[in-house]
C-alpha cells in the first residue's frame, strides 16, 4: 500500500473535533498521522477503527529489525516503486560473507575489515552493515566455532546462514541475544526453521526460486502470525537473469500493491560469481555490478564477498545516491567554514553551498593539509556548474555573501580563488568588489598544485 | 515471459539507426532501438523491447583522459579514422559516435569543412551505423550538425544534439531533408523535454526520428536525478504521452567525469579497475531506468554492458 492520505485516515476517526489528541480538529490529527509525525492516541477510537488505521499507516514493505539494540539495523520500510513518487526510505544493509570454511586468519582479517571499513560522502561516513556467517562445512561444530569467534570481536548486526535447522540452532547457541537473521527456510526444513526463529525472536529468511512456492511459503509462515520475514528470490544460484529482475520487481509492485505476503524486505546474495571464476579481481567486478543491479532493484539487504574497496565503493556510492530524498538537494549552510587552522594570510576560496560541492573542496584542501578560508556561498544547494548555469552563482551573490561574512576580520589580503569553471565571473566579480579575484582550476583536487604556485601574500 | 499483454496503453517508437544498401545507406546493418512496451525489464507486465545498442565514443582531436583508458586504445587516438577502425576491429564496436570536439572555437576551431571531410573519411573506413556529435558550442553546432547531415545523406546517421539553447531549427531542417534522427538533450527535466520535443514534432520530425537524452549524471555525480527523469518520461510515455514516447539515450561516458573513476587513491583502490568498473554501473543504472542506446568509452564497461545486456534479453 502506498502512504494513506489524510482523507483515507480521517474516514476511520470519530469526527468529534474534541481535541483530545492535542490537535484542533479530527482532520489536522490525520494529517499529522499520514505525515508519519508522532502523536498522542485519540481516547475516543475504538478497537476495530484503531486496527484499521494502524494498517492504513503501515508501510507496503513490512519494517524488519536485524541485530540487539545499540547496533541494530532496519531494512525494509519502503511505499513506492519509483522514488519520484517519494523516496525509498531505508538504504540496502550490505553483509559480507565469513564462511566457516576459511582459514582463522582470513576470518579474522574479514571481521576487522567489516569493522573498520569506512569512507565518507557528503559529510556523512558510509560503512558496512554487518556479518554474514556461512556453514559452508556443513558441520554444526565448525559453524558454532566460527561464529563464536566472530561474535567476540564484533557485535553488529549477523545472518546465520545454514541449509540445516540443527547447524542454525547450534550456532544460535553463541549469540541469541543479539538477534541475528536466520537464512533460510526452504519449502522443505521451513516448520523447524520457524520453531528456532519464533524460540529465539530472530528474524527469518525465506527462500525459493520458484515465485509461486516462495509467496506460498510467506502466506504459510505470515499465517501464523510471525511477520519477521526476509524474502529471497534465490538470486545467488539462478542463472537466468531475467528471471532474476522479473521476480525482484513483481514482488515490490505487488507489495506496493498492498498485496501482504509480497510485503516484506528483499535479500539477495552475490556470491555466486566465485563458482563459476577463478580470477579473484573479476569475480570482485561481476560481484560488484550484481550488487548494483539489486540496489536498483529494491534488494533491502546485500550479502557480498569481496572485501576490495574498489568493488564496494560504487555500490556504497550507488546505495547513498538512489536513498537520497528526491525532493532536496543535499546542501550545506551557507557561511565562512574554516579548513585547519587558517591565519590573515590564508587563502579565501570560494564555492557553492551545494554538499557536494563543499565536502570535496574541504575534503580536498584537508587531505592536502592546507589551511584555508571557505566562503560557501547560497546557491539553493546546486553545484558550481549547474547553480551557474541557473544563474545563482553570480558576481553580486559572491559579493553578498562576502560582506555578510565578515571576513575582513579575519584576513588582511583581499584576494579570493574561485572555481574554474567560474572564470566568467571574473571581471564582474572584481569590479563589484574591488577584490583581486584569481580563477583556480576546473577541479578542486588540483588546489594544492594551484595554491604551491600561485598564493603569494 | 514477454508474451503477457502489456499493462499499458502506449508503446514507445522504434527508431532506426544506420541505413543498409536495401535502404539506399552503406552501412553493413541497421539497429532498432525502443519498442517498449512497459518499463524496463517488467516481464509480468508484457515488457518487449528492440535489444539496447552500445556505440562506442571516438573524439576527433586526443582530449584529455586518464592514462588506464589511452592504454587501450595505443596509436589510433591521434587519428579519427585510425580510432573508428580500431574500436570496430579489436572490440567488434556496433556503432561509433563520433564527438567533433575540436570545431568548438575554444578548443581548435577546426573549420565545418574539414571537419566534415573527417566525418566522410570515418563513414569511408567503418560500416557500422554512426552518431556525429558536436563540441557542444551552441553557435557552431548548428552549422556543424547541418553540414554533417549532409554529408551523411541517406546514412540514417544520429544527429547528437540539439536543445533549446540553439537554433536547432535549422539541424532538424536538415534531418528532415537528409532522413536523419535527432538527439534531443534536456539534463534531467521531464517537462522541458516535453515541450523541447512537441517543438521538434511541430517542425515536421516523426517520433521514430526521437531520441531522448536526459543527461546521464555518473555514480556519485547526479545519477538519482538521471534515473528519475528516464524513469518519468517512461511511464509518462508509456501512459499516453506522445512527446515523451521515445527511446532514450544515455551518454555514459559522463561517468568518468566523477573523480571516483579516474583519480589515483590508494584508499580507493586501483583506478584501472575502479573506472571501467564506475562507467559499467553507471550503464547498468541507466538501462534499469529504461535507456536504449548508451555512449561509452572503456572496453570493459563496454564488453560487462555487453554481457548483461545479452543476459536480460535471453529467452526465458
Ligand atoms: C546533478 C546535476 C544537476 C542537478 C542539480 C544537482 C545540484 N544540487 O546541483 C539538477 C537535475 C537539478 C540539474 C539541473 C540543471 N542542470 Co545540471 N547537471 C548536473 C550534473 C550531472 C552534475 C553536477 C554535479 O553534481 N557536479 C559535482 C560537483 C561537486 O561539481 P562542482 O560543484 O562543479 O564542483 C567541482 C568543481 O567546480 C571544483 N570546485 C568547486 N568549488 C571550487 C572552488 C574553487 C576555488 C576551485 C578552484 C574549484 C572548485 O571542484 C569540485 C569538485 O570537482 C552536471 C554534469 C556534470 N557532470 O558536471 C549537469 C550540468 C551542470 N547541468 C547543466 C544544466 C544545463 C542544467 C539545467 C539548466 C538544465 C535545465 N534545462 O533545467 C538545470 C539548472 C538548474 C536549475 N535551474 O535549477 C549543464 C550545464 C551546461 C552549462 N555549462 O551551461 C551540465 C554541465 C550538464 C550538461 N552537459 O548539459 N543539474
Ligand atoms: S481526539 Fe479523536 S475525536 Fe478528538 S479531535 Fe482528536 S482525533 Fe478527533
Amino acid at each position: 500500500m502506498t502512504r494513506a492520505t489524510a482523507l483515507q485516515i480521517y474516514k476511520h476517526l470519530p469526527g468529534k473535533d474534541c481535541a483530545r489528541c492535542g490537535e484542533k480538529t479530527c482532520m489536522a490529527y490525520a494529517m499529522r498521522l499520514s505525515r508519519g509525525e508522532k502523536t498522542k492516541e485519540c481516547p475516543l477510537l475504538a478497537q476495530k477503527q484503531r486496527a484499521i488505521i494502524k494498517e492504513l499507516l503501515s508501510p507496503a514493505v513490512a519494517i524488519v529489525k536485524i541485530g540487539s539494540k545499540e547496533n541494530a539495523i532496519k531494512v525494509g520500510g519502503e511505499e513506492v516503486l519509483y522514488r519520484h513518487e517519494y523516496k525509498y526510505v531505508n538504504p540496502p544493509a550490505l553483509f559480507i560473507e565469513i564462511s566457516d570454511d576459511m582459514p582463522i586468519e582470513e576470518i579474522d582479517r574479514r571481521i576487522e575489515f567489516v569493522k573498520n571499513y569506512e569512507t565518507e560522502r557528503l559529510g556523512k561516513k558510509q560503512r558496512l552493515d554487518g556479518i554474514a556467517a556461512e556453514c559452508a562445512s556443513g558441520n554444526k561444530n565448525r559453524f558454532t566455532e566460527t561464529i563464536e569467534r566472530i561474535s567476540k570481536k564484533f557485535n553488529g548486526p549477523l545472518i546465520l546462514s545454514a541449509e540445516l535447522p540443527d547447524n542454525i540452532e547450534a550456532g544460535l547457541s553463541n549469540v541469541k541475544d543479539i538477534k541475528p537473521m536466520i537464512y533460510a527456510a526452504s519449502s522443505d526444513n521451513w516448520k523447524e526453521m520457524l520453531r528456532i526463529a519464533e524460540k529465539y525472536k530472530t528474524p527469518l529468511a525465506i527462500r525459493s526460486s520458484n515465485p509461486l512456492s516462495l509467496r506460498k511459503l510467506a502466506k504459510d509462515i505470515s499465517s501464523k502470525g510471525f511477520t519477521d520475514l526476509v524474502l529471497d528470490p534465490a538470486t545467488s544460484d539462478r542463472n537466468d537473469m531475467p528471471g532474476i529482475v522479473d521476480e525482484l520487481t513483481l514482488i515490490r509492485k505487488s507489495a506496493v500493491d498492498g498485496i501482504k505476503e509480497s510485503g516484506y524486505p528483499l535479500i539477495g546474495v552475490t556470491t555466486s560469481i566465485y563458482k563459476k571464476e577463478k580470477n579473484q579481481d573479476n569475480c570482485s567486478y561481476e560481484e560488484s555490478l550484481l550488487a548494483g543491479l539489486l540496489v536498483c532493484r529494491y534488494a533491502s539487504i546485500i550479502v557480498m564477498r569481496t572485501t576490495e574497496p574498489w568493488a564496494l565503493l560504487p555500490v556504497l556510492t550507488l546505495r547513498q545516491s538512489l536513498y537520497s530524498d528526491p525532493s532536496a538537494a543535499p546542501s550545506v549552510e551557507a557561511t565562512l567554514y574554516s579548513v585547519g587552522t587558517p591565519d590573515k594570510d590564508s587563502p579565501l576560496i570560494v564555492t557553492t553551498n551545494f554538499a557536494l560541492t563543499y565536502y570535496s573542496v574541504s575534503n580536498d584542501l584537508g587531505g592536502a593539509g592546507i589551511s584555508a578560508h571557505i566562503l560557501v556561498v547560497d546557491t539553493g544547494g546546486l553545484a558550481v556548474t549547474v547553480a551557474l548555469a541557473a544563474e545563482k552563482f553570480t558576481a553580486s551573490a559572491i559579493k553578498e555573501a562576502l560582506a555578510k561574512s565578515k571576513i575582513e576580520e579575519k584576513i588582511r589580503h583581499k584576494k579570493m580563488i574561485i572555481p574554474g569553471a567560474a572564470c566568467q565571473l571574473k571581471t564582474d566579480l572584481e569590479t563589484a568588489t574591488g577584490w583581486t579575484v584569481l580563477t583556480g582550476p576546473q577541479d578542486s583536487s588540483a588546489l594544492q598544485a594551484y595554491l604551491k604556485e600561485n598564493w603569494k601574500t | 515471459m514477454g508474451k503477457k499483454k502489456s499493462s499499458y496503453c502506449n508503446r514507445i517508437s522504434k527508431v532506426v539507426l544506420g541505413a543498409t544498401k536495401a535502404d539506399g545507406g552503406t552501412r553493413d546493418r541497421s539497429h532498432a532501438i525502443g519498442g517498449e512496451t512497459a518499463p524496463a525489464f517488467h516481464f509480468f507486465e508484457g515488457f518487449t523491447s528492440h535489444k539496447p545498442v552500445i556505440s562506442h565514443d571516438v573524439f576527433d582531436i586526443p582530449i584529455p583522459l586518464p592514462g588506464h583508458v589511452r592504454e587501450h586504445f595505443p596509436n589510433v587516438m591521434d587519428d579519427p579514422v585510425k580510432w573508428a577502425k580500431y574500436r570496430v576491429e579489436k572490440y567488434g564496436a556496433e556503432m561509433i559516435t563520433l564527438h567533433m570536439v575540436s570545431t568548438d572555437p575554444k578548443v581548435k576551431d577546426t573549420p565545418i569543412k574539414d571537419a566534415c571531410r573527417t566525418i566522410e573519411d570515418v563513414l569511408q573506413a567503418v560500416k557500422v551505423p554512426i552518431i556525429i556529435g558536436g563540441s557542444g558550442n551552441p553557435k557552431k553546432d548548428p552549422e556543424l550538425l547541418e553540414k554533417a547531415a549532409k554529408v551523411c545523406a541517406g546514412e540514417k546517421i544520429l544527429l547528437s544534439s540539439v536543445d533549446a539553447n540553439m537554433d536547432y531549427k535549422r539541424v532538424a531542417r536538415a534531418a528532415l531533408e537528409h532522413g536523419h534522427s535527432l538527439l534531443s538533450l534536456i539534463p534531467m527535466n521531464p517537462d522541458e523535454m516535453r515541450r523541447f520535443n512537441k517543438n521538434l514534432m511541430r517542425l515536421g520530425l516523426k517520433k521514430e526520428q526521437i531520441v531522448m537524452d536526459l543527461f546521464t549524471g555518473g555514480i556519485g555525480y547526479g545519477i538519482e536525478y538521471s534515473v528519475s527523469a528516464m524513469e518519468r518520461c517512461r511511464l509518462a510515455g508509456l501512459n499516453g504521452d506522445e512527446a515523451l514516447a521515445l527511446p532514450i539515450a544515455s551518454a555514459t561516458s559522463n561517468a568518468w567525469s566523477a573523480r571516483e573513476a579516474w583519480m589515483k587513491n590508494d584508499a580507493w583502490g586501483p583506478r584501472e579497475l575502479r573506472g571501467p568498473l564506475w562507467e559499467a554501473m553507471t550503464a547498468q543504472a541507466a538501462l534499469l531506468s529504461g535507456g536504449d542506446l548508451f555512449m561509452m568509452l572503456h572496453p570493459r564497461a563496454i564488453s560487462s554492458m555487453n554481457a548483461l545486456i545479452d543476459s536480460l534479453f535471453e529467452k526465458t
